[in-house]
């Protein structure tokens, strides 16, 4: 089946889309080196983000097992008692930066003070101060973290978007404009074949009677 | 009748009470914790009965010292006894012995033995330990006991 | 360890009747032997079924949730205070002391939520020698009359303070904690009481050392810690501020002679080697149950019903690390490591 564009044979759509075609040529190597930017982006980032899942994960872990011990030494009402008075101090602000016109935010994360400072010493243990500060470092890492995954989600869709866009020029665009071309230009070459055959013909026609 | 049997009888009343006393708050002070231990654990009245029991002697030695007392004088034969006061006095410093024996060890007993309920209370197989412990102290108020009765059959009327 | 020696001044013979019920009671505290199956029973439910058996049994009777366990626990306690109170001779005994850092803890609560206070209801204890109840009247109202004129005055104060500066919820743990053990120090005294006296300047003494040691870990400086440490204590808090810039040896070798310088000594090795005090912790109670262990050989005073007070506290705390280990499945030697010596 041909996939050619239905146009009518005229020397000025051959033009047209001539122009077309080379836009569409111009425009795919253009989103072809797009892609290899954004995937070279992306697969730098990935690293950063399965090590920063990792610490993640890692301080997360430590800092849920700590808390197990604390509420095992002072008891739940105690620990829940003592985070009444956690009013958070935390800063988040989200910036703007853009990798090849796609927005990814920059967490920027600042704490006023430690949170080690909303209880008294007395009936205390030290293993709170542990999960305390455990879970406080925690928090820029969370914050580190959620920035790459937002940036690699918005980078990925991205990439895909251009793949698509490039593989649509490439596959779909690109091939049924030059076989329109192709065509077209088939076409007027015969048509030009005809017209000077009927031109000769009439000559010589013109010529016997004569 | 003379001052020396006003002094012979006041000797005998001395023992009587002082030794009483003893005992009284002895008894008090043992029959207190044991009351403690019996109102979680009224199964262990057998163990501590003895040891309760114990600081009430004083006063039975009190007792026999001012019988003895009686008998030496005579009172029960109904004639009243010539006693100088020489003889009077006799009696009564025999009578301080047992007297003041009986007071200090009876208080001091009981607070052995209230200890021991603690004993009886931990350990009820070792509760006889505590009443020998609680005994030692019974000693001195037998010694008060035998030398008042020895003065008391010593002196001459 | 060393036998901390003290005086007791007179015999109170009134105390007879409580301190013979006392021992009776004390053979019915949990032993070891229990301890071991609760720590090998499958979960709470099987632990609620084996303390059926002990005094708890008619909390934990059937149908008790054990999963509320620390209801449970704090009506044990409530009971044990009410108990001694009912057979103390003396109304105003030293006893009353000892509950009062629920009241403080009540008070902490109230005052951090005195904006909201319907929220408190979740966060007080049903405990203290004046309730829950008595001291949300005092926060509403702002009177502290009830209280003894040494705390009305110092709280009073302090309320004020809060009012005008609204300063860091630590600060109130801090002036609180302070306040108490002011006044805890000056009652025994008041009392005369050699035993509570010798107790609390331990207790001041241990806090005092570990919170030395966190404000370190902390790298706070000076002037915080300052502000931070108990006054009262055997050690004087210049002495304590001195070792702040010193290595924690140093701790270890002038503290030699001190009555608890076996807590200090493991404590802080194990500390230098794992940066954990749970080992300081746990050796700080246990040398205060071997110190109100002495009471066992006081037959006259009020000393045995506070050992059988400080020794129920223990018992209750040892049981909520199983509770809360059971119910959130630790390994046993976990649960084991954290339990606290058994009054024997």
């Amino acid at each position: 089946m041909s996939n050619r564009l239905n146009l009518s044979a005229t020397r000025s759509n051959l033009l047209r889309i001539k122009e077309e075609l080379e836009f569409a040529r111009e425009g795919y190597e253009l989103l072809e080196q797009k892609r290899e930017v954004l995937v070279a982006e992306v697969i730098g980032m990935l690293e950063s983000l399965r090590k920063s899942k990792k610490e993640v994960e890692e301080i997360l872990n430590k800092a849920y097992r700590s808390f197990e011990q604390t509420s095992v030494i002072l008891g739940m009402k105690k620990v829940s008692q003592i985070t009444l008075a956690a009013c958070s101090r935390e800063k988040i602000q989200v910036s703007d930066r853009s990798i090849m016109g796609v927005v990814i935010p920059i967490v920027n994360y600042s704490r006023e003070n430690m949170l080690c400072n909303i209880y008294g010493f007395q009936g205390t243990s030290a293993s709170l101060d542990k999960t305390v500060h455990l879970f406080c470092s925690s928090l820029k890492k969370l914050a580190k973290l959620a920035e790459l995954e937002v940036s690699l989600i918005r980078l990925a869709t991205e990439l895909k978007k251009t793949q698509r866009r490039a593989n649509a020029l490439n596959y779909l665009f690109i091939p049924q404009y030059s076989e329109t071309i192709k065509y077209l230009e088939n076409t007027l070459e015969e048509k030009e074949r005809q017209e000077l055959f009927q031109l000769k013909r009439a000559k010589n026609i013109h010529h016997k009677n004569n | 009748m003379g001052w020396g049997l006003v002094i012979a009888i006041a000797g005998a009343v001395v023992a009587v009470i002082l030794a009483g006393i003893g005992s009284s708050v002895g008894i008090g002070i043992a029959g207190q914790a044991s009351d403690g231990l019996l109102s979680e654990d009224p199964e262990s009245f057998g163990n501590i009965l003895i040891l309760t029991v114990l600081p009430g002697t004083q006063g039975i030695y009190g007792f026999v010292a001012a019988f003895f007392v009686i008998i030496q004088l005579g009172l029960l034969a109904g004639t009243v006894p010539q006693i100088t006061m020489a003889q009077g006095t006799q009696i009564f410093l025999a009578c301080l012995p047992v007297a003041f024996g009986g007071l200090v060890s009876g208080i001091f007993q009981g607070k052995v033995s209230a200890a021991g309920v603690a004993v009886a209370a931990k350990q009820p197989s070792e509760s006889m330990k505590a009443v020998i412990l609680s005994a030692l102290v019974e000693t001195y108020a037998v010694l008060g006991l035998l030398i008042t009765i020895l003065l008391l059959m010593g002196i001459k009327l | 360890m060393r036998t901390i020696s003290y005086h007791n001044q007179k015999d109170d013979v009134k105390y007879s009747f409580a301190v013979g019920k006392i021992r009776a009671m004390e053979t019915r505290l949990l032993d070891g032997l229990l301890f071991k199956r609760l720590i090998d029973s499958k979960d709470t439910r099987e632990m609620g079924r084996l303390l059926v058996e002990t005094s708890y049994g008619d909390l934990f009777k059937e149908g008790a949730a054990s999963a509320d366990f620390e209801a449970l626990l704090n009506a044990e306690l409530k009971r044990t205070y009410q108990l001694i109170k009912d057979i103390d001779p003396d109304p105003a005994s030293a006893c009353n002391l000892l509950a009062l850092h629920y009241d403080f803890h009540n008070l902490k609560v109230l005052l951090k939520l005195r904006q909201s206070p319907s929220e408190a209801d979740s966060f007080l204890i049903n405990l203290g020698l004046y309730g829950p109840e008595a001291i949300r009247q005092m926060v509403t109202s702002s009177d502290y009359s009830p209280l003894p004129l040494n705390l009305a005055k110092a709280i009073s104060s302090l309320v004020t303070e809060l009012e005008k500066s609204s300063p860091p919820s630590q600060w109130i743990d801090i002036q609180l904690d302070h306040i108490l053990y002011t006044y805890l120090i000056r009652q025994a005294e008041h009392l005369n009481n050699k035993f509570l006296i010798t107790l609390f300047r331990f207790q001041i003494d241990l806090i005092n050392i570990r919170t030395l040691l966190r404000v370190k870990q902390m790298e706070k400086e000076a002037s915080f810690l300052q502000s931070v440490l108990l006054e009262g204590g055997e050690i004087s808090k210049e002495k304590m501020l001195s070792f702040l810039e010193e290595p924690n040896d140093k701790l270890i070798s002038s503290l030699n002679f001190a009555p608890y310088a076996q807590v200090i000594k493991e404590g802080i090795n194990y500390y230098e080697k794992e940066k954990s005090l749970a080992l300081f912790e746990r050796l700080a109670d246990n040398f205060f149950i071997q110190y109100i262990g002495q009471a066992k050989y006081i037959a006259f005073g009020v000393e045995p019903l506070i050992s059988y007070i400080l020794t129920k506290e223990n018992e209750t705390k040892n049981l909520r690390i199983v509770f809360v280990g059971k119910q959130n499945s630790l390994p046993k030697n976990i649960v084991e490591e954290r339990l606290r010596e058994i009054y024997a």
